[in-house]
């Protein structure tokens, strides 16, 4: 049983004023599973609405339509205290700047120990920071948010997660603020974490190359949608969605020589208050067909476990 | 807190406040009589029996005045404390809850924000016949704690927002919980400040009120030592000390608490501090390089802080030809945007350039003042930093962006705008852009108005720091071909710092690797990047996962960089480096010496024998 299923979940936030108000459709059916001990990479660029799922699932803020399901039950949208308690001992979400997500003014101890006493769990902060790498923990718990380097930081941040041992962790970019050297450290951190907890893990990164390292499924999102899902390699190695052709041509790549492709595309991604009637990547894609315009393309499977948003492989 | 009280304003007025506590506290000791004894004869010059002389009604002047301190601070002390506890219930709970709560605070704020708080305080004293000092201790703050609301208020929201209130919303802190153990302990200066601000209010207040006869006018405070003063003509009848007396203090204390303020002002706005002073020119360094545009020359520069000087940049020597693309590339606090900023003399206090040069066609930037430095800038040498999209202005248009650049430079403006509109077309954004104002362009957009002013006045060198680093890959992409498009069809020599290595390999002509404030590696971009020498380029590039091939455990770099303040004894990198060569490289900092042709590397496995050989060690790092 995937440890979390979302089935055509919407979410539609407004902004401004009356007679102002714009609707914004930030997520758009999105429908996908995250298995047990699985890490799903979520790709996309800023504005495909990947830190607001991240929102959505952690329930930061609630969906307006479609089917949350955590390890088979149907996750209501009202839930008592109790439940809500339940719920975040299960899920827990680790943010992208570790310069904001600590509280600058309380210890580290405090941040790792608050959430154990929260849920009534003994307090194994120091064992706990040491699984996350830092060691030795008595040297870190007693220290404050400014006292520690980026890296250290997110470690923390990790280990606060993780303090309530939930069963899916999500990472929105949890490496993006970090210095290059110390990125691929904090990711071979949540493999391990994997391996040893047991954890499932959603993968949240605007970096393919990132997406592909950790991950065993990679999802690509656009404007709201789900454009493309399959395993790694293959989304990141032979994408087939004109939208990740494009995100890989754009990535620097060192290792394929001093030659760069050079991109030709252009306009911008689309207004989410006045999102066109087919696909949302239409108007720029360099392979648009007039049906595009016409009515969103469903998904279509084209290998095991590797599903396409697109007409052009129907 | 601790650190605001180290600031000289909080300590003068901190000094001050405690005389005056002291003073209270001890006032039956220190009074000669008591302040109501009226058995003196009238109007008595200041004598050694009557320090500052006596009232028409034949009391002790200074008598009063020491009894008065007590009335006054405690009306002080007690009105900041209930104006501030009703601004914290007020600003920070409807702050947090937001929804129907706040909205009916806040309407409730704005209400007694714009209440003439004068007239209704003096209303309401009128009313009050007790003779204690509480009822006006209560109007005053009553009306007074709405400013500081709205502080809190707003303070309250961008915390509320910020994620670290949002982790602790999802480990399923309670809402309460969150405001007294997460919020309130990141406002405490807000709140102090507020406290202080409140007490000088209420001193005042009450002071003004007493005088005018309001309140009870029989107990002894400063405030109705000059009503009496007042009313019974000390100016007329020469007893000047008694109106003199009491204003002093009242100005005093005022003053007292306004240091303590600024005290904590200068917590949050560092630039307050002491110690922050002009600095003389740096130290001129070197000569220019022969056949160079711009020739940085042992550049040392930093920040001045209440600690000391820190130094971000120890020592760089760096030279771009005409139409070069030299690529800096390194991690936060390597010191490349401060070297950035100090190359074209834009470095602001607390930064400081403290020795070296920068030559741009011959002609040293540091040496100048920065009226004469002005002309340099912008014609032959321009900037784009990550910033500089964020800081065009939002209510002027493009247009006007391009005639200011243009005033500024002597460039007529219609040819301003011919050139504009052509570096726009060029840069894919239709020409009816021009009359956009800048929140309605996309950050690639804005980015890209900026490049083309920078390109305005066709200058020889535009330096560029992390310009695409807030942007997305396909924006980012390109950007970077409208850069190569600058390199490759005006000629323009670029220096474009990152800290994204991979991003510089397929334009960059040159490769400076920084690490700690040094140049610790430099070279051709596919010599650097095929053959790289110093342990950490080598490091940087492993740190990349790459998008093909078969996937194995890659690892970056273990530790993190020193800080800016720290001595370095040998190589800023020993801690961090796999190969490194226990009692050489702790010992000596290494000198950024050739490897081969224009390949330069600043490490101790290469160049001179070291006198400890470890081959092992130097086997692996190649």
């Amino acid at each position: 049983m995937p440890v979390l299923q979302l089935s055509g979940v919407n979410k539609v936030f407004s902004v401004g004023r009356f007679p102002t108000v714009r609707h914004l459709r930030v997520l758009n059916a999105v429908s996908l599973e995250i298995a047990e001990r699985e890490v799903l990479g979520l790709v996309g660029e800023s504005g495909s609405g990947k830190s607001t799922l991240a929102g959505v699932i952690s329930r930061l803020s609630l969906h307006d339509a479609g089917e949350v399901r955590l390890e088979g039950a149907l996750v209501p949208k009202r839930l008592s205290r109790r439940q809500e308690l339940a719920y975040r001992r299960r899920v827990q979400l680790v943010f992208q700047d570790p310069y904001a997500s600590l509280n600058p003014a309380k210890s580290i101890h405090h941040a790792v120990a608050r959430p154990m006493a929260i849920h009534h769990l003994p307090d194994t902060s120091a064992d706990l920071l040491e699984s996350c790498g830092l060691s030795p923990a008595a040297r870190y718990l007693q220290r404050r948010p400014f006292e520690l380097s980026g890296g250290e930081r997110q470690r923390a941040a990790i280990a606060r997660a993780l303090s309530v041992r939930p069963r899916l962790l999500l990472a929105d970019e949890p490496t993006s603020m970090l210095d290059v050297s110390i990125r691929l450290d904090v990711m071979n951190l949540l493999a391990d974490l994997r391996e040893r907890e047991g954890l499932s893990l959603l993968f949240i990164t605007h970096d393919l190359a990132a997406a592909r390292y950790l991950s065993d499924r990679v999802a690509v999102m656009y404007a709201g949608h789900l454009v493309e899902i399959g395993p790694a390699r293959e989304v990141v190695e032979r994408p087939l969605h004109p939208y990740t052709q494009l995100l890989r041509q754009a990535a620097p790549k060192p290792e394929q020589g001093l030659e760069a492709e050079h991109l030709a595309v252009a306009g911008e991604v689309p207004d989410l208050a006045n999102l066109p009637p087919g696909c949302p990547f239409a108007p720029r894609c360099p392979k648009a067909q007039p049906t595009c315009r016409e009515a969103l393309p469903g998904f279509v499977q084209v290998a095991a476990g590797h599903q396409v948003r697109c007409v052009l492989y129907s | 807190m601790k650190a605001a009280l180290r600031s000289r304003w909080a300590q003068a007025g901190l000094v001050i406040l405690a005389i005056f506590v002291l003073v209270a506290a001890l006032a039956p000791v220190i009074a000669p009589y008591s302040p109501t004894n009226s058995s003196f004869s009238p109007l008595a010059s200041p004598s050694l029996r009557h320090l500052l002389g006596t009232t028409q009604l034949g009391q002790d002047i200074f008598s009063q005045l020491v009894w008065g301190t007590r009335g006054t601070l405690e009306i002080g002390f007690l009105t900041g404390l209930f104006a501030t506890a009703l601004g914290v219930l007020v600003g920070i709970g409807g702050g947090y809850l937001g929804g129907p709560t706040d909205s009916v605070l806040n309407a409730l704020t704005n209400v007694f924000l714009v209440i003439p708080g004068l007239p209704l305080i003096i209303i309401t004293a009128a009313y009050i016949t007790t003779k204690s000092q509480l009822p006006i201790i209560l109007i005053i703050s009553f009306t007074g704690w709405a400013w500081g609301a709205r502080v809190l208020r707003s303070q309250t929201l961008s915390l509320r927002q910020r994620e670290f209130i949002l982790a602790a919303r999802l480990v399923g802190e309670s809402p309460l919980r969150i405001v007294v153990s997460e919020v309130l302990p990141n406002m405490l200066s807000l709140i102090a400040a507020n406290f202080i601000g409140a007490a000088i209010y209420g001193i005042l207040s009450a002071a003004g009120l007493q005088f005018i006869g309001l309140g009870n006018v029989n107990a002894v405070t400063w405030g109705t030592m000059l009503f009496w003063a007042q009313s019974q003509g000390a100016l007329l009848s020469g007893a000047w000390l008694w109106i003199l007396a009491p204003g002093a203090a009242i100005a005093l204390v005022g003053t007292a608490l306004g240091m303590l303020n600024f005290g904590i002002d200068e917590l949050t706005n560092p630039r307050l501090r002491a110690g922050v002073k002009k600095l003389p020119k740096p130290v001129p360094a070197g000569t220019p390089e022969v056949g160079a545009l711009l020739s940085l020359q042992e550049i040392e520069a930093g920040y001045q802080t209440a600690a000391g000087p820190l130094t971000a940049v120890r020592g760089v020597s760096l030279a771009v030809k005409p139409g070069e693309f030299l690529g800096i590339a390194g991690e936060s606090g390597c010191g490349k945007s401060t070297l950035a900023f100090a190359a074209l003399g834009l470095l602001r206090p607390p930064g400081a350039v403290y020795r070296g040069s920068s030559y741009l066609a011959g002609v040293d930037l540091l040496a100048l003042t920065p009226a004469q430095r002005r002309p340099y800038l912008w014609r032959d040498a321009s900037f784009v930093f990550q910033a500089s999209m964020n800081a065009l202005n939002p209510v002027i248009r493009v247009r006007d962006h391009v005639l200011d650049t243009a005033r500024a430079h002597g460039l007529p403006p219609a040819e301003a705008i011919e050139r504009a509109t052509a570096l726009l077309q060029q840069f894919e954004i239709p020409a009816h852009f021009l009359d956009a104002y800048s929140f309605q362009l996309s950050g690639g957009m804005k980015q890209r108005v900026v490049l083309a002013l920078s390109l305005l006045l066709r200058p020889k060198l535009i330096l560029m720091d992390e310009p695409t680093t807030a942007l997305d890959v396909v924006v980012q992409r390109l950007i970077m071909q409208q850069i190569e498009w600058i390199l490759g069809e005006l000629g323009v020599s670029i220096v474009f710092i990152t800290h994204d290595f991979s991003l510089l390999v397929e334009i960059s002509d040159r490769i400076a690797i920084m690490y700690a404030g040094t140049v610790v590696e430099q070279g051709p971009a596919a010599e650097i990047y095929a053959h790289p020498l110093h342990p950490y380029t080598q490091g940087l590039i492993r740190s990349f996962p790459p998008m093909s091939g078969e996937r194995q455990v890659l690892h970056g770099i273990p530790g993190h960089p020193p800080g800016l303040g720290e001595k370095l004894s040998g190589c800023p990198f020993f801690a961090r480096c796999s190969a490194r060569l226990e009692g050489v490289c702790d010992q000596a900092v290494p000198a950024l010496l050739a490897q081969g042709d224009q390949h330069t590397v600043a490490c101790h496995l290469y160049g001179q024998p070291p006198p400890v050989a470890a081959p092992t060690a130097v086997g692996e790092a190649r």
